[in-house]
């Protein structure tokens, strides 16, 4: 019966195809007369033609022309449909929390039209008068899918739980959707982070990151040389393509060339983590968005760091394996109710409902002094040859009175680049710097490096990071009053390392440009 | 013979009704079960009759004391009816009577209905229609709309999940008819509920797999091991309740899955799956319904649905929605 179906539909648009493509043709004439352009309509948003024309693509503000011919749409009954497509755990469980806040607040009744877990559409009505403004389209897959969507233009916003790769900026290009590695075509919209996690029967409670890519490749394979049960260490680990489990590989660096072949590969996380719960030598990595029934292992380091994942460490992203939840947005304009959805995701009431769906939100907040008490013990222990007892006197009477604020800007590995959130966090900090939020306060910008190399050179290296990152939120934030608020660098280098420089990750945590508030 | 009499007596009881209407005017404009003033006066001398005909009053449910104040609204002759609310438990006493002097507080179709809070943040329904016996009722709380059938006698009982603290349930008789009755529930603070509701006798069931449990294992809640109200206070786990009868296409359904979230003994997860069956009835077709969500903080999410059912072929399967309703996160106290 399927097949039937499709075959019909296969012919169906066979035949569609063999019609000249004039079924698609539309006329626009400016109102005077004096102006007129012909072509294939790509699209209309309720506002604005896209047309294909013998000039390549051109947007007409539909208030301005008349349109002629049998692509025209019908402008009354003009529905938004805005499709997504991608990662599963933002188009799955934080986007219907996210639509149904956006709908409460907008006074939209919604429904939704289900097919399966991976296909379904959100229709909105106006409450007042029940006509249908909007349709959100959802194809839930994995981060990969959504860029490929985007690019074969089956999607109009991607999303993601990785950054954009190089190769996909560039076919990005090629397709006409802009630039997606700038910063006005990705939203973070809310916080997430990679746990390794283990059954509640299992003893171990904490697992170094190099241990844990150790296991991974298959250079440790008994919980035994984990403090665990003489066992066997079976792995799980979401499918290749999943975005999640190429964050995890980019963390493990060299080692993920040797992952271990044992892996159990799973495409829903949800199995994943109902299967790690249930076997006491199991050991998974999961989004700390769903850790289920599972126990979220403690990151710990062989120097005596360790770091939880929770809402703080993610916002300051302390803690390592930290995920940005992205929206990757196409250079072309997109009808007014998505935008309107997009700005609705930056307000308190989108970051109430991120928290409610199981994510961590990026509300700005203060961290005061007496929370720094393991960071300063840390300083003081790591303290010796390289930074003086006066370094930490500096430093301790530079932060003296001052409130960490919630975010932090670092960097991608071995580069000066911002990664994913640092970028979006200069637009939060602008933001708050326009509206006000620090009038009459002093911002500093603390640079703070890894203990490789010279004292002195990353005290000077990171002092430059801070100045790169205050100049670049100065041009951000253009409306901002500079009689009103004071903005300065400072730069401690490797005075407050916050976790062990032996890996990659680690060297990363303690490469940053944290912002303290006076 | 009887019909005729009730038409006889219900007509000559709506104009001595209009005329208790004008008298309760006068005194106090809204008639309670206790009541100051000219109602007072009513109520004993309709407790007079009912004294007579004791064998009538037996088989009425008593008023209740304190809760769930019993509020009526018709179409026809609204404000008569909520005026003589409180006379309701006497209302059949003419049938069984062979006096006929005027039995003057006798409402024979008057509807009467009560909620009262009841254990695991549950409504205690109880409705009396004697002009409605074996009526397909529609009823309604929060969002929650269900069918349900009346019994030869009119009577109706149910009992409901509260949605909201301040609960409010509404039950329609098809023929414009409508009676609202209000109760408050603060028990449902810290309860966790999902509800799914749709229309047409659909295989469609909430499975809740509670703190890692599988199909089958204790803690597998779902239609067939519902568990009862009284397993929310335990704080182990929650319970399934199910509401809806009648076998018309239009029937309505609601299944609600309930957690008792903030006293919750252990912390974890419960998944929420949502099974539809490809039954020959459903197969290629949508079916309509609603998601409601009810947070342990008492926010309340509403969600229109259409499941587009898979093609015929597929009978005998499962539509299987492990994302329809969210996953509960639970966390110890």
């Amino acid at each position: 019966m399927f097949l039937i179906r499709a075959a019909l539909g296969f012919v169906l648009i066979q035949a569609f195809l063999a019609l000249p493509l004039m079924a698609q043709d539309v006329t626009l004439t400016s109102r005077d007369g004096s102006v007129e352009i012909s072509g294939a309509l790509v699209g209309y948003d309720g506002e604005f033609y896209r047309v294909d024309t013998v000039y390549g693509t051109l947007t007409v503000d539909g208030s301005g022309v008349l349109c002629a011919g049998p692509g025209c749409p019908d402008l009354a009954s003009y529905v938004a449909k805005i499709r997504f497509s991608g990662a599963s755990s933002i188009g799955a469980t934080l986007m219907p929390v996210l639509i149904s806040s956006f709908a409460r607040q907008q006074n939209y009744q919604i429904k939704r039209i289900v097919t399966d877990d991976r296909h379904f559409t959100f229709t909105l009505n106006d409450a007042g008068n029940d006509r249908k403004v909007a349709e959100f389209i959802f194809q839930v897959s994995n981060s990969d899918e959504g860029f490929a969507d985007l690019f074969a233009e089956e999607a109009d916003i991607a999303l993601s739980v990785r950054e954009v790769t190089q190769e996909e900026i560039s076919r990005g290009q090629e397709a006409g959707l802009g630039n997606l590695g700038a910063l006005n075509q990705a939203r973070v919209i809310a916080l997430d982070a990679l746990v390794p996690i283990v059954s509640d029967q299992n003893p171990v409670r904490a697992i170094s990151p190099s241990d844990l890519f150790r296991a991974y490749s298959g250079e440790v394979g008994n919980w035994q040389e984990l403090g665990g049960v003489d066992a066997p260490i079976e792995l799980h680990l979401n499918a290749a393509n999943s975005g999640l489990a190429k964050v995890f590989m980019a963390h493990m660096g060299n080692a993920s060339s040797v992952l271990n072949q044992s892996v159990n590969r799973h495409s829903f996380a949800l199995d994943l983590v109902d299967k790690v719960a249930g076997d006491p030598f199991a050991l998974g990595i999961a989004a700390l968005s769903d850790t289920g029934n599972a126990r979220r292992l403690t990151l710990s380091g062989k120097c005596g760091f360790q770091s939880v994942a929770e809402s703080e460490s993610l916002r300051t992203e302390d803690y390592p394996l930290t995920v940005p939840l992205l929206l990757y947005l196409p250079a072309r304009r997109l009808p007014t109710i998505a935008r309107e959805f997009l700005r609705f995701l930056g307000s308190s009431t989108a970051q109430s409902a991120v928290r409610k769906a199981g994510f961590v939100d990026q509300s700005l907040f203060e961290i005061p002094l007496s929370r720094q008490g393991d960071r300063f013990a840390n300083a003081i222990i790591s303290a010796g040859a390289e930074v003086s007892l006066k370094e930490l006197q500096r430093m301790v009477s530079a932060l003296d009175g001052a409130r960490r604020l919630s975010l932090s800007f670092r960097f991608e590995n071995g580069s000066s680049d911002l990664d994913a959130q640092s970028r979006s966090n200069i637009v939060l900090i602008a933001r708050a710097l326009e509206s006000g939020e620090f009038d009459e306060s002093e911002i500093l910008f603390v640079g703070f490096s890894d203990g490789e190399g010279q004292a002195s050179s990353n005290t000077r290296l990171s002092g430059k990071r801070a100045a790169s990152v205050k100049a670049a939120v100065l041009r951000e934030a253009t409306t901002v009053d500079p009689s009103r608020v004071t903005l300065k660098v400072e730069a401690f280098g490797e005075a407050m390392p916050m976790a062990c420089d032996d890996t990659i990750w680690g060297r990363q945590v303690n490469r940053r440009v944290e912002v303290w508030v006076r | 013979m009887i019909e005729k009499r009730r038409v006889f007596n219900a007509g000559a009881t709506l104009i001595v009704a209009l005329g208790i209407g004008h008298f309760a005017q006068q005194g106090d404009a809204r008639v309670k079960p206790v009541d100051s003033g000219g109602t007072a006066q009513l109520i004993s001398s309709a407790k007079d009759v009912s004294q007579d005909r004791s064998i009538a009053s037996a088989i009425i449910p008593a008023l209740p004391t304190d809760i769930g104040v019993p509020i009526l609204v018709s179409s026809t002759h609204t404000e008569f009816s909520t005026r003589v609310a409180a006379l309701d438990q006497y209302t059949d006493t003419s049938v069984q009577s062979d006096v006929q002097t005027p039995p003057p507080f006798v409402l024979a179709c008057d509807i009467s209905m009560t909620s009262t809070p009841a254990t695991g943040a549950m409504i205690d329904l109880d409705l009396l229609a004697p002009c409605h016996r074996n009526t397909v009722v529609s009823i309604h709380h929060a969002g929650l709309e269900f069918s349900g059938i009346t019994n030869e006698s009119g009577k109706y009982q149910a009992l409901i999940p509260a949605m909201e603290k301040n609960a409010s349930v509404t039950v329609e008789f098809g023929n414009g008819q409508s009676a609202t009755t209000e109760t408050v529930v603060p028990a449902l603070d810290g309860y966790a509920r999902a509800a799914l509701l749709w229309s047409g006798n659909s295989d469609l069931h909430i499975h809740a797999l509670e703190f890692g449990a599988d199909y089958g294992e204790t803690g597998h809640v779902w239609f067939e091991e519902p568990r009862s109200p009284e397993f929310g206070l335990s704080a182990n786990g929650g319970f399934l309740t199910r509401l809806g009868e009648a076998n018309d296409l239009n029937a309505k359904f609601v299944e609600v899955y309930s957690f008792p979230a903030d006293r919750a003994i252990r912390s974890g997860a419960v998944r929420i799956i949502v099974e539809a069956g490809v039954t020959a009835g459903a197969c290629g077709k949508d079916i309509t319904g609603r998601i409601i969500e009810v947070d342990a903080g008492g926010l309340t999410s509403k969600t229109g649905l259409v499941l587009a059912m898979p093609d015929c072929d597929a009978i005998g399967g499962y539509l299987v929605l492990k994302n329809l309703l969210q996953d509960l996160r639970i966390a110890r106290n």
